[in-house]
């Protein structure tokens, strides 16, 4: 007894531990992404669908462009849908680098179908004959908000959003198999951004070179009311293999980023499909989203049910699938969240009167109809965002109706225009239409409200003499002029510049120290004039 | 202490009683100072007579003498040699306490105890550690791992730095079996491949055997890994134990009726729930905590009878956002619970002349859990699946004559796999699912003999007779001719289902050159009759496990072994160049899209497929002297083929292709430096070829995600992996005879920091984000690497006694 107690005392008395540990990080890093790319392979992606207008087929080949591996559409393909109980056919007509039918086609549950695609070279590919599932309704739809909805290798942390929940009842007679999708509508915040340009006859007018003009971006608001159309990024499948004819609770079936405060509109598409069809998007969904923790499924082909029917040893990627969708939607509001909002969001920055850049000032861009926007969201829609059916006639409130307002922007109920041009003058960065824009009038001290007041201008390119780094416009800069002694004025005094490259020889001696008789000093194709680093072969 | 030891002499005296007419007989008990364990393989040689010999593993040895004065010279290495003189006129035993002589004591010897066995014995492909070896290899977080230690040995490799188990002559995991005192263990490490689940302290040895496996082993095809536990020889109470940051250690040895019964019973306890969220952002919602334990009792009823009994028990529990859940059971986390729990019983009688019969009753548990808490709600759904396996055997050796020894036995090993049901808790959101339950007998017949032919050629040769039944009930899918379900039948409790029978023959040759080198060639045949299915990187505890059935056959394997061993015994370097060919059949492989998780018939998820392992083996040892260790160089190549018809099961089109386990070169040494007593400073470095992976062969835009593309597997190949631990003892006591010995272990693992790739993977591309390394590509590609820089920790260990 004694003797254990004895140890005890010793123990406690020499327990002294430490431990070090150098904090270590697991770590995620970005690395080149390698491929064993093989070109020429056939895609073929349909869908036929209870919902009319969304069935469609995509014909694509695999292909390196310029080193970059895309898919390429396959045009002037034919592409039919047969019924194979009535053999009937069904005719898809190429439209937008789409296969489409008509905009009421739609399939009935029960039905069996097969897609058959000739290819322009007559290469036959077919599908096995796919059933289409019944219809199974989405009982209730809830949204929560996920501070750490997403983990993102690029930011090396995890992003909030909305995570969407649905809740249905699962037919018992059924095995179900659902592939679950979303459309998101939002406000469009700028229909158009130009870096480093401005938007001048729809495109962006670079300005790279305008050395006054200090904004790297201007913003441009769409014209008419505009949605941003997003769609999911990731895959979401479900089987009822331990569910079948439970209700089911609490289904996240969507994961909506937070990206902005704009509140969002989700529509929810739940396609019922095949047990087949079901396995190849569960395919897809470990070598897309379950493919980057330490037991992810090792990647496997992807095996869909397209073959060529001469040479069925062709790899046919793709699968056509038939389904029959249900479709919920959710208005999530997110204008009140405090949240930081996380991405690359870009502050307001339209063009202001006075900026240095040219006539006309332009605001707005249209909203081109595409996947990614719409200027036509369903007016069932529209109620949710509390927006009336009725155009706002005057943004600026100037109680002059837009389509006759001569500065939509800008309130201005004078309608001043002092130069007749059709701008407002309160839009008009050339007010007195004299040529000189008001920056430059404002720099050179004269007045953008008198055409009589104009700067200096030498070499009558409209840009004064005030700013103009060559006032006479022969090639040669003044500063240079007047370091070689001649006239900054004159065209026609010109500097000795033995080489002809816009460097006079006493500059290139005692200045930029290049060769006074070599055009292209560094030999990299710009002449030394004309180039920011004469000496520098790398950069030009 | 000295009443103690009286006892022991004592004790050891009934041992000696036979009495050959004019001859005495001397017997000498060698014992390590330390714990009184017995020491088997120590020199004694005897003056006049010139003769001597080795102790058996119980530290005995014996020999008939003519009355003499004798004197005794004890070598053991590691130990201070121990010179005696005897007078011998009556049967006399004499009890030798060996001191271990630290600054000769080397860290990482291999084979240390029998030195020169490489060149006596048919045996090949054997490697052996023990616990005093293990110890001092450094290991992450400052604590010695049986796996990890392991992976620099040659031929032994893992999947990286988080491996479930190890790779053997490029098998795959399943294809070892790990036995903790002759109990299968299914799921060997705890969280995640981080530690061995084998509890540190109590382990004695590790034997791996890799080539001519002897006749009394089976049922894995690439090797037999043993691990013994400490037997607890011990007149005193002894106390020890580790603090360390992840977890922490303590161990108790104490006579419970002195020479009768001992124990000793260890535990491990680590939390890491506060350390992972701390240093991996990434692993914020960790939860992770496991322990086990070992005990053993060891009964000695008499001298002729030896009774142990071992319990090993260890459990995890956790959580990590690493790990993908699971598909169509919605909750709100995935947490898994798994636990061993092995009993050995095993009875050791000793007949006169070196025979013995060795009785051993087995079980083995293995209950893997997955935990599904429900959302907004108490509920917890659960899957649980099990592996119940009991075993008997009976051995008898004949170990009498020095040029023949014989052995022979019989073992019955029963396999239970429950393969998992799903339990819906209290909550009626779920479907209960029950897969039923396989039960497999698999009986062995087993001999071997080795003798010597003259001088020069020593033998072994064996045969193992293995039978293997799967009996109902049972559910079998029946198939037509082109693959198609077509009906199930079902199986009555009792009824056959299938059965298998196959001898396996074991060979081994040993050609002595010289006195210090031979030549050796080596065939073994084995099958395997259950598996581990997975289809990741390594497998999940819960992946599933199956038994043979008339679909899934049995794992076939022949090796063949060539080699050379060369000793340099003065200057204590040992040279060895093994070669070795390794053709299996029935390796599984997944198909395309592979679900394992509750699947009712898994012949539909996955194709066999033949292999072929081959590779040489070099090896540098040098087993004393301040600089020791062991340097190895692998060749070695693992590859698959399938020969299935359908073209969308055709992995590589049916060609023969690189398997996740080939490594064409690797490179491991250990190298020791011990200068003093006080600091010993150990190097460890591996260095392989990358692990194979797959990368896409295009990409395909649907709806805005891009999905890549893979036609073929395995076409590409990680970063090759290597990394340099570094670790120093510290052994501050300078009186060796004090009560209470504390040393410092101070570790770096990773050394100079290296990245290794664990996995290489493509992601949707987020804007700009990362796009100077993109370029292009439409895809993102990251590296996801579980160390990134050296991992530095400091363990405190103490000793009671």
């Amino acid at each position: 007894m004694n003797f254990t107690l004895h140890s005890k005392k010793i123990i406690s008395n020499r327990f002294v531990c430490l431990f070090i540990s150098i904090i270590t990080y697991s770590c995620i890093d970005p690395i080149e992404p390698i491929f064993d790319f093989q070109s020429d392979i056939v895609i073929i992606n349909g869908l036929a669908s209870t919902t009319p207008g969304s069935t469609s087929v995509k014909v694509e080949k695999t292909k390196i462009e310029f080193g970059d591996y895309v898919s390429e559409f396959i045009s002037g393909c034919r592409v039919r849908l047969i019924n194979s109980l009535t053999k009937e056919e069904v005719n898809f007509l190429e439209e937008d680098q789409l296969y489409r039918v008509s905009n009421v086609f739609k399939i009935n549950p029960g039905s069996k179908w097969e897609l058959e695609v000739i290819l322009p070279n007559g290469n036959l590919y077919r599908s096995t004959t796919e059933v289409t599932p019944f219809e199974v309704p989405i009982l209730g739809i809830n949204e929560k908000f996920n501070l750490e909805m997403k983990y993102d290798e690029g930011i090396g942390g995890y992003l909030p959003g909305n995570e969407i929940s649905i809740d249905f009842k699962d037919p018992p007679e059924d095995e179900n198999f659902f592939l679950y999708q979303y459309k998101a509508y939002e406000k469009e915040t700028y229909c158009k951004v130009c870096e480093y340009g401005v938007l001048r006859n729809g495109e962006c007018l670079s300005q790279f070179d305008n050395p006054r003009l200090t904004k790297d971006y201007y913003t441009y608001t769409c014209d008419s009311r505009c949605w941003k159309i997003s769609y999911n990024d990731e895959i979401i499948v479900y089987s009822d293999k331990f569910t079948n004819g439970k209700k089911i609770s609490n289904l996240i079936v969507g994961k909506i980023p937070y990206t902005s405060k704009q509140n969002i509109l989700v529509e929810i598409q739940k396609l019922n499909i095949s047990e087949d069809s079901y396995k190849y998007y569960k395919t897809i969904k470990d070598l897309v989203d379950n493919n980057a923790s330490l037991n992810s499924p090792l990647p496997t082909a992807l095996i869909g049910n397209f073959t060529n029917i001469s040479n069925p040893d062709e790899t046919v990627l793709g699968r056509f699938t038939a389904a029959s969708a249900v479709t919920k939607s959710i208005f999530i509001k997110r204008d009140n969240r405090t949240e930081r909002v996380y991405g690359n969001f870009l502050e307001l920055q339209p063009e202001v009167l006075g900026d240095p850049i040219p006539n006309p000032l332009t605001y707005e861009y249209s909203c081109e109809e595409s996947l990614f926007r719409t200027k036509n969201l369903d007016l069932k829609f529209l109620d949710y965002f509390e927006i009336s059916s009725l155009a706002n006639d005057d943004i600026d409130g100037d109680e002059i109706e837009n389509n006759s307002d001569n500065c939509i922007s800008t309130s201005n109920s004078d309608q001043s225009d002092l130069d007749f041009d059709g701008i407002g003058d309160a839009c008009d960065n050339d007010a007195d239409g004299d040529g000189y824009i008001l920056y430059y009038e404002n720099f050179c001290g004269t007045s953008d409200f008198d055409p009589q007041s104009v700067p200096n201008d030498n070499d009558i390119d409209s840009v004064p003499d005030c700013i103009d780094e060559d006032d006479d416009n022969d090639g040669y800069i003044d500063e240079y002029e007047i370091f070689s002694d001649s006239d900054p004025f004159d065209q026609n005094s010109l500097p000795l510049d033995s080489d002809n490259d816009y460097l006079p020889d006493i500059v290139e001696r005692e200045i930029t120290r290049t060769n006074p008789n070599n055009p292209d000093t560094d030999g990299d194709g710009y002449i030394d004039g004309r180039e920011c680093c004469p000496l520098n072969p790398s950069r030009n | 202490m000295k009443f103690l030891k009286f006892v022991l002499c004592i004790s050891f005296l009934s041992i000696s009683t036979l009495i050959y007419g004019q001859d005495y007989t001397l017997t000498v008990k060698v014992v390590d100072q330390s714990d009184n364990s017995p020491l088997d393989g120590v020199t004694i040689l005897l003056d006049p007579c010139k003769c001597g010999g080795i102790t058996n593993t119980n530290g005995i040895f014996s020999k008939k003498l003519k009355k003499d004065s004798y004197s005794l010279q004890i070598d053991y290495l590691g130990y201070r040699s121990v010179s005696i003189n005897k007078d011998l006129n009556k049967n006399e035993t004499i009890l030798i306490s060996m001191e271990i002589q630290e600054e000769e004591l080397s860290e990482v010897v291999l084979l240390a105890q029998k030195r020169f066995q490489s060149t006596e014995t048919p045996q090949m492909g054997v490697i052996e550690l023990n616990s005093r070896e293990l110890v001092k290899i450094p290991a992450a977080l400052g604590e010695f791992d049986v796996l990890k230690s392991l992976t620099l040995m040659a031929g032994v490799n893992n999947t990286g730095d988080v491996s479930n188990g190890v790779s053997i002559r490029g098998g795959s995991l399943d294809q070892n079996l790990l036995l903790f005192d002759s109990a299968p263990v299914f799921n060997p490490t705890h969280l995640f491949g981080l530690f061995s689940v084998f509890t540190p302290d109590l382990i004695s040895s590790v034997n791996i055997y890799r080539a001519n496996i002897p006749a009394k082993y089976g049922g894995r095809i690439a090797s037999i890994l043993g691990i013994k536990a400490k037997t607890p020889y011990s007149d005193k109470l002894k106390l020890e134990g580790g603090i360390g940051l992840v977890s922490s250690r303590l161990t108790i040895t104490t006579p419970i009726i002195s020479n009768k019964l001992m124990i000793i019973a260890g535990g491990r306890i680590g939390f890491s729930d506060l350390f992972f969220p701390i240093i991996i952002p990434r692993l914020k919602n960790t939860k992770a905590n496991f322990n086990d334990t070992t005990v053993k009792l060891l009964y000695i009823p008499n001298s002729n009878n030896q009774l142990t009994y071992t319990n090993f028990m260890s459990n995890d529990f956790y959580q990590l956002d690493l790990i993908t859940s699971v598909e169509n059971i919605i909750s709100s986390s995935n947490q898994y619970d798994f636990g061993t729990s092995n009993h050995t019983l095993k009875w050791l009688h000793t007949f006169k002349n070196e025979t013995n019969l060795t009785g051993t009753l087995i079980r083995s548990l293995y209950s893997p859990k997955n935990l599904f808490p429900e959302i907004d709600s108490d509920n917890v759904i659960s899957f649980e699946s099990k592996i119940d396996f009991s075993s008997i055997k009976l051995e008898y050796l004949d170990n009498k004559k020095k040029n023949f020894n014989f052995y022979s036995g019989i073992e019955i090993n029963r396999y239970q796999v429950f393969p998992g049901n799903l339990n819906p808790g209290f909550g009626n959101s779920i479907n209960p699912v029950n897969l039923s339950k396989e039960d497999g007998y698999e009986t062995s017949f087993y001999s071997n003999i080795n003798f010597n032919l003259g001088q020069r050629i020593s033998l072994s040769s064996g045969i193992r007779l293995t039978q293997f039944s799967l009996f109902g009930p049972y559910v079998e899918s029946q198939y037509d001719s082109n693959n198609t379900p077509l009906s199930t039948i079902f199986f009555d409790k009792n009824d056959l289902v299938v059965s298998y029978f196959n001898p396996e023959p074991r060979f081994g040759l040993n050609y002595k050159l010289g006195e210090n080198s031979s030549f050796k060639v080596s065939y073994a045949r084995l099958f395997q009759y259950i598996q581990n299915i997975y289809n990741t990187n390594t497998p999940l505890p819960t992946s599933r496990w199956k038994i043979s059935d008339r679909y899934i056959l049995p794992q076939k394997n022949d090796t063949y072994g060539l080699g050379f061993y060369k000793n340099y015994p003065d200057s204590f370097i040992e040279l060895s160049l093994e070669s070795y060919y390794r053709k299996t059949e029935n390796n599984l492989t997944y198909r395309p899209g592979a679900d394992f998780f509750l699947s009712e018939f898994l012949e539909r998820e996955i194709s066999p497929a033949n292999g072929n392992s081959y590779g040489v083996e070099l090896s540098f040892k040098k087993t004393l002297g301040k600089f020791n260790g062991v340097i190895n160089y692998s060749w070695a190549r693992s590859l698959l083929k399938t020969n299935e018809a359908r073209p969308e099961y055709k992995i590589n089109n049916n060609d023969w292709f690189i398997s996740d386990f080939d490594r064409p070169h690797t490179i491991n040494a250990s190298i020791n430096f011990e200068n003093d007593k006080y600091n010993s400073i150990s190097l460890n470095f591996v260095g392989q070829s990358g692990r194979p992976y797959t990368i896409a062969n295009g990409i395909f835009e649907r709806q805005k995600v891009q999905i890549p593309i893979y036609l073929s597997r395995n076409n590409s190949r990680l970063p090759t992996y290597h990394r340099l631990d570094f670790s120093w003892k510290i052994s501050y006591s300078k009186n060796p005879n004090r009560k209470f010995k504390g040393d410092w272990i101070f570790t770096i693992y990773n050394l100079y920091g290296r990245k290794n790739p664990f996995n290489i993977y493509y992601t949707q591309r987020n804007g700009i984000v990362d796009g100077d390394v993109f370029l292009g590509s439409p895809l993102g590609s990251y590296e996801l690497s579980v160390l990134r820089s050296p991992l530095v920790s400091l363990t405190y260990n103490f000793k009671f006694q």
